[in-house]
């Protein structure tokens, strides 16, 4: 059988006058039917190795980035680095269970940089960061309510991913897997496994909604996962709202990257693309957005986001000096921008190997608003509101407090981040 | 007599005594007088001749409050600190009030904005309880950091822990800031707020609800000056809301005008008179024949919450208010979805306009009335109509 799909290739690539031996093997190579039980099987063996390798208690240096455009056109960057702790995430196959309540791990900024949000064709940024009018609903409130702020729920989505889907060995029955590409590396094979939810009774019986690719080695080591458009308990209103799906007004793509160290799978990456698509029907009463959308019209704005997160080198560290930092990094799952005297030089450094972030930079630095007025203007915005936040809820004004802990954990995080993370 | 026949005879008495019981035998509104006679027939709606106004709002949120002083329209955003002042032909002319504590700042902004009639002063109400002034040169004054803890400053743990285990309608600090009538009003230097309880055992949905509708006020004033000394607590609901539980159609808006406030609420054709301590006077209103009043009762808190906006649009019910002089105005949703204005002269009903929006009515210039109609979200912009009765 193979032999016959080959001979017909080499024909077709003949016909099509593709002359050369390689473009006769790469003909061969997207021509090649896998079957399904070589699917099956490679996704069992990466699955179960995925469990059994994944790391857990280290540390990383992360390195958030978040560009908001406006039909192609950056309008606002959010770049921070600093400290992640994993030692919150649950491990082997057997036990990849749902952590409550939706704890991710910690992170602290030892630096971020965060623009204002200008719209093309606008002089002076918005300096209105959301608006949530309880009152609207169906089409209107989606074109009038927005929030600007970092989508926290982000990497919650890395976590329903691993968990409900084709990488947690106990979940593969609910997806069906055909093998879409092959490929030598280093001569290794390696495979790139497209799968689909089999049972679309989604929010109730199904727990997500998903369809993408899964790349992995001959070795079952799992080198990324990509999907579009899926659904997880985390889409929110999904979950907490109604027992049926919303119609979407967003389209997404969603990948995890991963990296084999010493013998244990670390998460490299994980990024997110989102666009704002205007529905047919403007008669429903909620629409579903993947985050919410940056600034109202947004398909009048034509937005579009990506967001990304890199970690770097994983340190091992044993559970006693884990839990001793964990202690001190008490700063939940939500990320703060917050930084005193934001470091712009080291980001203009950082985005000489980022073409994306080097173009949001150049079009940000506006007239009359350069960007190292921006950088602490935003600082200076976010960090006041989160005190004044605090304030309403513990109804004392204990902000002094609060900012002399806050400046105690930066240095405590910097401190442990140069040590852990040496400058070269 | 056997005293199983003793409990018998008295006991045709006590269903009696019940049943007068739940007829509200004790509303304040039981024996007032009834005012108004219909200078014009219910079935006769005129078309409203309105020029419309567009105001630019792509520096804004599109939400927040609108006042009408010295014919410029003043817009207080609730999502951003400050005002931002427009002609009455739509143009931008200046803005005031930044963010922060100096003598031209504030801290949050505003939920609802009133006009202090005497002295031009806007009285800002914050999304912290607190008050503030804005004299006419914008300079701020706060008056308090937030009034529900001024009112009571003595109010401790214990009173707390008290209140919680044995709710009192009767007590100031069951009650907080009604967002749903969206109004503050100023009389001379009193503030009249409209207020709601916040129990979790003494609400309109499922706990005491009999005696929420009986007891519960829908007012608290306080002079600005001396703001414990004066603070009261005032005013009912009308007995319509004792018949059926029907919180999504408790909602009610105010004006004062002279020394007496007139409330409407939705589920009551009536407008109320009260004086100024709350003491009901008078009630006029006509009901419109397109407004049938009847309406589904609700049993729990996440009944409420899943049947409001769809209830909102299913029925008609009676609205915003507006007062100057002799005239009254109420827009009225009717239950086929359109929208009204019923116009009084003193309380006269003198017929009804059709508008196709809820209008809010923020004052007159000569003879010519100014309204608030809607946001034109895709255009990024405000729209206003002019118009004469």
């Amino acid at each position: 059988m193979k032999k016959a799909i080959m001979a017909a290739a080499c024909l077709l690539a003949l016909a099509q006058g593709l002359g050369s031996a390689q473009e006769m093997r790469d003909t061969v190579r997207a021509a090649k039917v896998f079957p399904k039980s070589m699917a099956n099987a490679l996704m069992a063996k990466a699955a179960r190795h995925f469990g059994k390798t994944y790391a857990k208690d280290y540390i990383t240096q992360a390195s958030f980035s978040r560009i908001i455009r406006s039909k192609g056109i950056p309008c606002k960057i959010y770049l921070t680095r600093g400290l992640w702790l994993s030692s919150a995430f649950t491990q082997n196959y057997k036990g990849l269970y749902f952590d409550e309540p939706n704890d991710m791990g910690r992170y602290v900024p030892t630096d971020s940089f965060v623009s204002l949000f200008f719209l093309p064709g606008r002089t002076d940024p918005i300096d209105i960061p959301y608006v949530n009018e309880n009152n609207l609903n169906g089409f209107e409130a989606c074109l009038v309510n927005y929030s600007e702020s970092f989508p926290y729920e982000f990497l919650w989505h890395k976590r329903a991913l691993e968990i409900w889907g084709p990488l947690n060995y106990d979940m593969r029955k609910c997806f069906s897997f055909h093998i879409t590409e092959e490929y030598e590396t280093n001569g290794k094979k390696y495979y790139v496994i497209g799968f689909e939810t089999k049972e679309r009774k989604f929010p109730g019986k199904t727990k997500i909604l998903a369809e993408g690719e899964v790349y992995v080695s001959e070795d079952g080591d799992v080198s990324r996962i990509s999907t579009r458009d899926m659904e997880d308990r985390y889409s929110y209103y999904i979950r907490y709202k109604s027992k049926t799906a919303f119609t979407p007004i967003t389209r997404h793509t969603y990948s995890v990257c991963y990296a084999v160290r010493n013998g244990f799978t670390y998460t490299s990456s994980v990024s997110q693309s989102v666009r704002w698509v205007e529905p047919e029907d403007k008669t429903k009463s909620i629409y579903y957005q993947r985050e919410r959308n940056p600034y109202r019209n947004p398909f009048k704005y034509g937005f579009s986001t990506t967001t990304e997160v890199s970690f770097s080198e994983p340190v091992i560290l044993d559970k006693r000096k884990l839990a001793s930092i964990e202690k001190n990094f008490n700063m939940g799952l939500r990320i703060v921008w917050y930084t005193p005297d934001p470091d712009l030089s080291g980001w203009k450094t950082f985005a000489d190997s980022r073409p994306d972030v080097t173009e949001a930079l150049k079009t940000l630095d506006r007239p009359g608003y350069p960007l190292d007025a921006q950088a602490n203007e935003s600082a200076k915005s976010e960090w006041e509101s989160k005190l004044e936040s605090r304030k309403t809820r513990t109804r004392v004004d204990d902000s002094e407090e609060y900012t002399k802990y806050y400046q105690e954990l930066l240095k405590y995080v910097r401190h442990l981040n140069d040590k852990l993370y040496p400058r070269k | 007599m056997k005293i199983s026949n003793l409990i018998r005879s008295f006991i045709p008495t006590l269903i009696v005594a019940a049943l007068l019981s739940g007829c509200g035998t004790n509303s304040p509104y039981d024996s007032i007088e009834r005012r108004g006679k219909d200078l014009a027939a219910d079935t006769m709606v005129r078309n409203l001749s309105v020029d419309s106004l567009y105001v630019d709002g792509a520096m804004t949120s599109l939400s927040g409050h609108w006042i009408l002083r010295d014919s410029l329209l003043y817009f207080f955003d609730t999502y951003s600190v400050g005002l931002k002042a427009f002609s009455l032909d739509g143009r931008f002319l200046y803005e005031r009030i930044k963010e922060g504590r100096g003598p031209d700042e504030m801290l949050s902004p505003a939920w609802n904005v009133a006009l202090d009639g005497e002295n031009g002063n806007f009285i800002v109400h914050g999304n912290e309880n607190e008050l503030s002034s804005i004299d006419r040169h914008y300079a701020v004054r706060q008056i308090t950091q937030n009034w529900g803890i001024s009112i009571l400053p003595e109010f401790g743990k214990e009173d707390w822990a008290n209140l919680y285990q044995h709710p009192n309608p009767a007590v100031p600090q069951m009650y907080e800031y009604n967002f749903v009538c969206d109004r503050i009003v100023v009389h001379g230097n009193r503030i009249v707020i409209p207020v709601i309880t916040e129990h979790v055992s003494y609400n309109g949905y499922e706990n005491n609800t009999r005696d929420f509708w009986r007891n519960s006020r829908i007012f608290i004033s306080f002079d600005m000056d001396d703001m414990q000394g004066t603070c009261k607590i005032f005013g009912r609901y009308p007995p319509v809301y004792r018949h059926s539980n029907i919180p999504v159609f408790a909602a009610y808006d105010f004006a004062v005008a002279g020394d007496e406030i007139y409330v409407t609420f939705a589920a009551d054709p009536k407008i109320y008179v009260l004086d100024m301590d709350g003491k009901p006077l008078y009630s006029f209103g006509k009901a419109s024949d397109r407004i049938s009043g009847r309406y589904p009762t609700t049993h729990s808190f996440s009944q409420y919450e899943d049947e409001y906006d769809k209830a909102l649009v299913k029925y008609g019910y009676y609205s915003r208010l507006f007062v100057s002089g002799d005239t009254v105005l109420r827009t009225c949703r009717t239950d086929d979805g359109d929208w009204i204005l019923q116009h009084y002269i003193n309380s006269d009903y003198a017929g009804s306009f059709r508008t196709g929006l809820p209008l809010e009515i923020l004052g007159k210039i000569g003879d010519c009335y100014y309204a608030f109609a809607r946001m034109d979200v895709e255009n990024e912009r405000f729209v206003f109509v002019k118009f004469k009765i």
